[in-house]
């Protein structure tokens, strides 16, 4: 694993997930699997995994009588995106080898 | 592949998924509301001026509110509850319902007559619907644009039934926007789950 980063960001579907819910608060399941494309099967493992890192709180809810898994970044998985792009911008600042 | 080139495909794979919905596209039901509000709203000074102030202080905070349940609405069927983005909007209307009641207030105290101020609710609203679609739901800049030059033609040629013609122009733009919303909305629209 590079320098800061973080283990469970470092997995570009976890990266997005976190990305979007830093970006717009709270987003259902069925949004999540339109926007990256992703099977009901990977994104739930992906979703599980952030769940049991604390990263993100998962809230049930009800919309047109039809259930709806909501999702939104928890404080520690703010903290823990904050760090990860503090990360990736010093590795982007960081001169090329060599140079 | 290198880890550089490994970090470069995952950034470029999550900035795609942001710019897949990087602006709010509408809500369609919002759009007809304010095409109904408006096209009789706009009608009235021409036609029944008497009631044209009483209607929108109305229609104004009632379609605020109806505005805000639906917005509410389609955030839920759409699956994305983005409470910064409300907020924005929130402040957009209200600030615009303040400046309304300021272009208002001379003529509730007296010191303007109606047909000198109007034109001014125009401006005023030209310049929401603008700033609206540059900043929050680009359809709406149609609209915005639609009342400027009907802003404008009031003002250098104030032709009879000017503002009927007016809303009748702006609630053809809202509708468009509406249809094309709906449009757009269909094709993303998420399932249950």
């Amino acid at each position: 694993m590079l320098e800061g980063f973080d283990a469970t960001l470092e997995h570009r579907h976890r990266l997005a997930i976190a990305v979007l819910l830093a970006r717009h608060g709270e987003i259902s399941f069925a949004r999540f699997k339109l926007q990256l494309d992703l099977t009901d099967g990977n994104l739930g493992a992906q979703m599980k995994r952030l769940e049991d890192d604390g990263y993100i709180a998962v809230r049930k809810d009800f919309v047109d009588r039809k259930p709806v898994t909501w999702y939104r970044l928890a404080p520690a998985g703010r903290k823990a995106l904050d760090r990860h792009m503090k990360a990736l911008r010093s590795l982007i600042d960081a001169p090329p080898a060599g140079a | 592949m290198s880890p550089s080139d490994s970090i470069k495909q995952d950034l470029q794979y999550v900035a795609n998924a942001v710019r897949r919905r990087d602006r709010s596209p509408g809500v369609p039901a919002i759009y007809f509301l304010w095409a109904f509000i408006v096209l009789v709203g706009f009608a009235l000074p021409d036609l029944a001026p008497k009631v044209a102030g009483s209607f929108w202080l109305v229609a104004g905070f009632g379609g605020g509110l109806l505005s805000w349940y639906l917005g509410h609405r389609d955030a839920l069927k759409n699956g994305v509850i983005d409470g910064e983005l409300g907020r924005r909007h929130g402040f957009h209307w209200l600030v615009g319902g303040v400046a309304f009641l300021g272009v208002a207030l001379p003529v509730v105290m007296g010191r303007a007559d109606m047909a000198a101020t109007a034109n001014s609710f125009m401006l005023v609203a030209a310049l929401l619907y603008t700033l609206a679609g540059v900043h929050l739901e680009r359809p709406l800049l149609w609209s915005g644009l639609v009342m400027f030059a009907a802003y404008a033609v009031l003002v250098v040629y104030n032709p009879p039934h000017a503002w009927t013609f007016a809303g009748i122009a702006t609630a053809i733009s809202l509708v468009w926007a509406g249809v094309s919303t709906q449009r757009a909305d269909r094709a993303s629209a998420p399932g249950m789950d």
